[in-house]
């Protein structure tokens, strides 16, 4: 039992290893195309292309291990005298499926506390210091800063600082642009990114979660230009990126290259048509063929280890 | 600025609405979803004392709470830490900015985007 146990796990792990190996260097083919979409797409498909190691190894464990769903992928075969439909199984996946489970329960573990804790309670203390005027949050503070902060019930905050600093239309442009950040869950968005990712090693995903990042952005720029204007927007963003401006020294996040110069030009450049639907489904319909494509060569193969 | 717990700022609330309170008076004030036992209540207060956030003073036999530092003086110490991570970028897995701190662009940057700006509204107007 501990050694069927230990096997399942071993194998739904090493998938997720190996789908995130191969998500990762897929992206770079998927990159161009994922950035001439509309950003809102972009970013849905883009959590979709995160999630799919996780959950594709998961699927491919459940099919493997059920001799119902098993016996359409693999291939019969026999081994000895046992002619079974069955998923690899071995007495010396215990000790490495349990190494396994400790790194990725340590792994995601360190970065859900890293990121759950720390913004709930720096949402709760900041609503408790600042004053709520049902729209958003007012901190009395100089400094301006508008952020939307919060997993399930994100709330918005902007400071006096940055509401005297800006016209009305250019804070009507920031409350539209975080009031969309609000609507999407894009922090919770970003939270799932983080968690789906944390276990891979060399922060293989790491490009795909800072566009996933630039995409929320630009989606929220988007709503809010909707209502306004694009141009309306774009200056906005500007005049708020020349307030911010400080002699505080170049920040760590090098790879997140200059996304808010991405996000005026996106702006300004011509809209993005959505991708068809039927492309869409295509485009998952054909992933998740190749997935349960490589369960019987993935079971071969396992199978061929000593 | 230290870390501070729901209890720790339903406190320190309770303190700023009414200041010299005992440590009773202060478990009968909490909102009831706050509703916490007095000696849970005690070792808070003696936390909050330890972070400097409250000074007590003995008055017969119990302690008596106020706060050190007041609401805006607490939001401002909160928001220097909070504005000091954004511009070390640590804060931006957590939260969604307008503009990133840590997203430098240069003046001349800015200043060719806000010339694009400007050419994209003057043509708009043409078309009109």
């Amino acid at each position: 039992m501990l050694a069927l146990f230990s096997s399942i796990v071993l194998c739904a792990l090493l998938l997720w290893l190996l789908f995130g190996a191969i998500a990762a260097l897929g992206y770079r083919f998927v990159r161009p195309r994922l950035k001439t979409i509309d950003p809102v797409q972009a970013s849905h498909l883009l959590l979709g292309w995160l999630a799919l190691p996780p959950f594709a190894s998961l699927l491919s464990c459940y099919v493997l291990y059920s001799p119902d769903l098993a016996q359409w992928l693999v291939a019969g075969h026999c081994h000895f005298d046992n002619c079974r439909v069955h998923g690899p199984q071995s007495a010396l996946a215990i000790i490495p499926a349990g190494l396994l489970t400790v790194w990725m329960l340590y792994s995601v573990g360190r970065c859900f506390l890293q990121l759950w804790l720390p913004a709930r309670r720096l949402a709760k203390q900041l609503c408790l210091v600042g004053n709520d005027t049902g729209e958003f949050v007012r901190l009395d503070s100089v400094a301006p800063v508008a952020f939307t902060l919060g997993w399930l019930k994100p709330r918005i905050f902007i400071s006096a600082g940055m509401l005297s600093a800006c016209s009305t239309q250019e804070i009507d442009c920031i409350v539209r642009h975080e009031r969309a950040h609000r609507g999407r869950y894009d922090n919770f968005r970003l939270l799932l990114a983080s968690l789906f990712s944390a276990p891979l090693p060399w922060r293989q995903m790491l490009p795909a979660v800072v566009d996933l990042k630039l995409c929320c952005e630009k989606a929220c720029d988007l709503s809010a230009a909707a209502e306004l204007s694009r141009t309306a927007v774009a200056a906005a963003l500007i005049r708020v990126a020349k307030i911010q401006q400080s002699p505080s020294p170049p920040a760590s996040l090098a790879f997140v290259g200059n996304q808010t110069e991405q996000r005026i030009l996106a702006l300004l450049d011509q809209p993005q048509a959505p991708m068809a639907n039927e492309l869409v489904f295509a485009t998952i319909s054909v992933t998740l063929l190749v997935i349960l494509a490589m369960i019987n060569p993935l079971h071969q193969a396992v199978e061929l280890l000593p | 600025m230290p870390q501070l717990g729901e209890l720790e700022l339903a406190l320190l609330e309770s303190l700023w609405r009414t200041p010299q309170q005992s440590a009773q008076h202060l478990q009968q004030a909490l909102p009831r979803i706050r509703q916490s036992s007095l000696s849970t209540v005690q070792s808070t207060l003696e936390r909050l004392h330890r972070k400097t956030l409250v000074q007590r003073h003995k008055q017969g036999h119990a302690y008596v709470y106020c706060a050190r530092l007041g609401r805006a003086e607490l939001l401002g110490k909160l928001l220097g830490g909070v504005i000091r991570q954004l511009h070390t970028g640590s804060l931006d897995p957590i939260l969604s900015s307008f503009v990133e701190f840590a997203d430098k662009i240069d003046e001349q940057t800015l200043e060719r985007l806000d010339q694009l700006v400007q050419q994209r509204r003057l043509a708009r107007l043409e078309d009109e």
